[in-house]
């Protein structure tokens, strides 16, 4: 994806899941003055976001079409998936490129497993157990030299 | 082949006791231990306890291409990912999907997994079915029409009893249905008319007295 800005020109950015993951890509977006929604089915999650924020907030299960369409989806030029339920996300992932026809869609997974499904759709993911095991894998390797 | 039942409760129960009796071999999923042991006590398929989104429980079940994936979890998401696993990962060719929220059938038909059963759609198309059925009868009798549909009940007495219908003349009128013994018969030319016979009429306002002493007058 390309979150770059350089004409300072401002995008559409729906986030799905206000966590400690989407509050902090949510105020970052709003920081740098994008339009932002953000859907969380649980109200008390938006207390994770900045006093700052600028955007707006939708409660509701991310995954149903009906909320998608509220928060203009089709019209968004970047969306990110961060709900903490994989199988959640893939769904989501997968509705907003296929359905909506949105295809800067980046998504998180925990299970690596999981990330075949999305390969083979050609959704980016981030999956925090593959880069803290590298991480990890980086750290014993440093060991096993010095 | 092998029938695979991927969560559910009563519907994979049902599901499972059918194709055990066609002579199927069934493997049940599911989450709760407590289920799965009911489960193993009364059918006689294999049971697993596990999450049938997860690649591990799938592996487990030594899948074939030719097996059918039966997905029954509460969850779209998770009905969409087990099929989604069982058509890239074990080249699974049948595979049905339940899906809850009718809407979600637009976006599985979009991700590619086409057999999709949505119990909500089934069940509002027959209360539509049948509403709209009732709105258009009502319509055609309503006061501004000048159709009449009545029940005449044939006495022992009446002249046309036992008769054939053929031999019957209405004007301006037809017999569309004979009541007989609880069910429905639909009346032909050659049916004959017996006592205790519901004759369903269809008749236009005016004429229905006429048709009405055509039954009922006595021979």
């Amino acid at each position: 994806m390309n979150f770059k800005n350089p004409f300072k020109k401002s995008f559409y950015y729906v986030v799905f899941g206000c966590g400690r993951l989407g509050s902090i890509i949510a105020n970052e977006l709003s920081a740098k003055g994008h339009s932002v929604v953000v859907i969380d089915r649980d109200e008390n999650s938006f207390e994770n976001l900045s006093f700052d924020f600028t955007g707006f907030t939708l409660v509701g299960e991310a995954n149903e079409i009906e909320q998608m369409k509220e928060a203009k989806i089709e019209k968004a030029n970047g969306v990110f998936v961060l709900t903490p339920d994989d199988n959640t996300n893939i769904m989501i992932a997968l509705t907003v490129k296929k359905y909506f026809n949105v295809d800067n869609v980046i998504a998180r997974v925990y299970n690596p497993k999981n990330i075949k499904t999305f390969a083979k759709h050609k959704i980016e993911i981030v999956c925090p157990t593959m880069l803290a095991s590298n991480r990890l894998k980086k750290f014993i390797s440093k060991g096993e030299k010095e | 082949m092998k029938v695979i039942l991927i969560g559910g409760e009563e519907i994979s129960y049902h599901l499972s006791r059918m194709f055990l009796n066609r002579g199927y071999k069934v493997t049940m999923v599911n989450k709760k231990p407590e289920y799965c042991k009911y489960l193993a006590k009364k059918l006689k398929a294999l049971i697993i306890n596990g999450d049938g989104t997860d690649n591990k429980v799938l592996e487990q079940l030594e899948l074939k291409n030719d097996d059918v994936f039966i997905a029954l979890m509460p969850r779209d998401q998770d009905n969409l990912v087990a099929c989604l696993a069982a058509r890239e990962i074990y080249k699974i060719e049948n595979s049905i999907s339940l899906v809850n929220d009718p809407e979600n059938l637009k976006v599985f038909e979009k991700i590619g997994i086409e057999k999709t059963v949505s119990p909500v759609s089934i069940m509002a198309n027959a209360i539509f079915a049948s509403s709209t059925v009732e709105k258009y009868i009502k319509s055609l009798l309503s006061d501004s029409s000048d159709l009449e549909i009545f029940e005449i009940e044939i006495s022992e007495n009446s002249k046309k009893a036992n008769k054939q219908l053929k031999d019957i003349e209405i004007k301006e009128g037809i017999i569309g249905a004979i009541k007989r013994n609880g069910s429905t018969i639909i009346a032909k030319g050659d049916t004959y008319i017996l006592p205790g016979d519901k004759l369903i009429i269809i008749t236009k306002k005016e004429m229905k007295n006429s048709v009405y002493n055509i039954f009922v007058g006595e021979s």
